[in-house]
C-alpha cells in the first residue's frame, strides 16, 4: 500500500489531520516533514496508507491547508 | 496553615496535578513542535490532547484556537493590543482588574483608543445591561469584561452581555481568571469571541500557565518568533495556534493543566461550585452576625458568585488584619487586589479590603478557624 505523506505545516495541524483521518477509520501518524524546500520551511506531515484521494479529502474538509503531498517518497 | 488565597493561586492542587507535573519533567522532556523523534512527537501529542480537552471544556470544538500563554494577563494583552485599531472604542465594567485596565489606559494615553466604563449592579443584571446600553457608541468595537470580580466574587451576566454584543456587532472578550474551572462557562452559548484564563487558579494548574481561546484572524500577533513551522517565511505564521505561540511552551505546566481539567471533569464542575457556594454562604452568614465587620456583598442574595469574599474590620487597616491572620497561620490577601475600579465602586480605594477565597479543598474547619480568629480581633 502506498505511503502518503502530507505536509501540513505545524505539529498542531498535523495532529488535526491525524484526527481527521482517524475519525474516518484511516490509520495515521505524525512525522517531521522531510522536504524543507517544498513549501515554506520546517514543519510536520501526517502519514497514512491507503486511498490518497479520500485521505486528502478528509484533511481538506477539516479545514487544514495542505502544503505538499508525496507518495512513496515521490512528490 | 489555612490557605484562603485561592483567588491569587489555588492551593493545594489535586494530587493528580502534582503527579502530572513531576512526571512531565521526566517523561515529556522534548520540545513539542520542533523535533521528529519519538519523545518530541509524544510530547506534542500530549499537548494537543490538552488543547482538545480545554477547547471542549470551554465550549468550542476548534482545538487549534486554544493558545497557551504564560498567564492570563498575557492573554488579555494579546486581545487588547492585537485587536484594537486607532479610533476604536471599548467598553469595560467597573469591576475590571488592572490586567484589563492598564493596557487599555496605555493605549488611550497614546491617543489610539477610547474606552468607557459601564456600571455593574451587584444584585440586578437588568441595571447592568442598562448601563451597557447607555455607554455604547457607534465606534464601539469591543466589550471586555470580567466573568467574576476578584474582589467581590460578583458574577457578570455574560449570557446577556454576549447577546448584546452579537446584536450590535461588537467583539466580546472575557477575563475568566476567577471563574474558569469554578463557574459554568460556554463560549458558544455566551457568544464569547475571546476568552482569557488563569489556569493556576480554578483549573488547578501550576503558576506560569495561561490560556487564550478564540479565533485569531482579527488579532495581530502579540509576540513573534520561532514556532517550528513555516520557517522559511520571515513573517509570523498566520495559522493557529502558531500565530501566537512563539518560543518554547511551558510543557510540564500545560500537562499539569490537563490533569487539572481532567480532575474537574471527573469530580464535576457543579459539585465543585456547590461546595464553594456553601462555604461562601456559611462564611458570609457567620461574619454578618458579628458586630464590627463591614461586608460589601451578601452572598445569599447573589444568584451566582465566585468563591471570593471581601470584608473589613471597623477601624482597622485591611493589611493589618491580614498581617494578624498571617501570624495565626491564615493566608489571605488584603489591599486593592490590583482592582482599583472595584475598590472605588465600594468605597475602599483608600484602605482596601481583606479578601478570603476558599477552594474545593477548603474545609468547614478551615473556615471556622478563620472566623474564630477574626472574632477574637474585634
Amino acid at each position: 500500500m502506498a505511503e502518503i505523506r502530507v505536509k501540513v505545516g505545524s505539529v498542531t495541524n498535523a495532529q488535526r489531520a491525524k484526527r481527521a483521518l482517524l475519525s474516518h477509520g484511516m490509520q495515521a501518524t505524525v512525522k517531521r516533514a522531510i522536504h524543507i524546500k517544498k513549501g515554506d520551511g520546517c514543519g510536520y506531515s501526517v502519514v497514512f496508507y491507503g486511498d490518497a484521494d479520500a485521505g486528502l479529502g478528509y484533511i481538506k474538509n477539516a479545514g487544514i491547508k495542505i502544503i505538499s503531498v508525496s507518495t512513496n517518497g515521490v512528490s | 496553615m489555612v490557605y484562603l488565597d485561592n483567588s491569587a493561586t489555588s492551593f493545594p492542587k489535586p494530587k493528580q496535578v502534582y503527579f502530572a507535573y513531576k512526571n512531565a519533567l521526566r517523561s515529556f522532556y522534548s520540545n513539542p513542535g520542533r523535533g521528529g523523534y519519538e519523545n518530541a512527537l509524544k510530547t506534542a501529542e500530549k499537548i494537543y490532547e490538552i488543547r482538545e480537552r480545554a477547547a471542549a471544556f470551554f465550549g468550542t470544538d476548534k482545538s487549534e484556537n486554544v493558545v497557551f500563554t504564560g498567564n492570563c494577563t498575557q492573554a488579555i494583552n494579546m486581545v487588547l493590543k492585537g485587536f484594537l485599531q486607532p479610533g476604536d472604542h471599548v467598553l469595560i465594567s467597573d469591576l475590571e482588574h488592572n490586567a484589563v485596565v492598564r493596557p487599555l489606559e496605555g493605549l488611550r494615553r497614546k491617543g489610539k483608543i477610547k474606552y468607557d466604563i459601564f456600571e455593574t449592579d451587584i444584585y440586578d443584571d437588568e441595571k447592568t445591561m442598562q448601563s451597557v446600553h447607555e455607554k455604547l457608541r457607534p465606534e464601539t468595537k469591543l466589550l471586555f469584561c470580567t466573568h467574576a470580580s476578584n474582589v467581590l466574587g460578583v458574577v457578570l451576566p455574560l449570557e446577556k452581555i454576549g447577546a448584546f454584543c452579537k446584536k450590535h456587532g461588537i467583539a466580546f472578550a472575557v477575563d475568566a481568571a476567577q471563574s474558569g474551572g469554578i463557574l459554568p462557562l460556554d463560549m458558544r452559548a455566551y457568544h464569547i469571541d475571546y476568552l482569557c484564563l488563569a489556569p493556576h487558579k480554578g483549573l488547578f494548574a501550576p503558576m506560569g500557565t495561561g490560556l487564550f481561546i478564540g479565533e485569531g484572524e482579527r488579532l495581530a500577533p502579540y509576540t513573534e518568533g520561532g514556532t517550528g513551522s513555516a520557517s522559511l517565511d520571515l513573517a509570523q505564521p498566520r495559522f493557529m495556534p502558531d500565530k501566537f505561540e512563539s518560543g518554547t511552551l511551558n510543557v510540564s505546566g500545560i500537562i499539569a493543566l490537563g490533569a487539572g481539567i481532567e480532575y474537574i471533569e471527573r469530580v464535576g464542575l457543579r459539585h465543585i461550585y456547590e461546595k464553594d457556594r456553601l462555604l461562601l454562604s456559611y462564611l458570609c452568614e457567620r461574619l454578618k452576625a458579628m458586630r464590627g465587620i463591614e461586608l460589601y456583598t451578601d452572598a445569599a442574595q447573589l444568584s451566582q458568585s465566585a468563591p471570593v469574599f471581601s470584608f473589613n474590620l471597623k477601624g482597622k487597616e485591611s493589611e493589618a488584619v491580614a498581617e494578624h491572620l498571617a501570624e495565626k497561620g491564615i493566608c489571605v490577601r488584603a489591599g486593592l487586589h490590583c482592582a482599583p475600579l472595584a475598590h472605588r465602586k465600594i468605597g475602599t480605594a483608600q484602605r482596601g479590603t481583606v479578601r478570603i477565597s476558599p477552594s474545593f479543598f477548603t474545609t468547614e474547619s478551615d473556615i471556622n478557624y478563620a472566623i474564630d480568629t477574626i472574632k477574637n480581633m474585634l
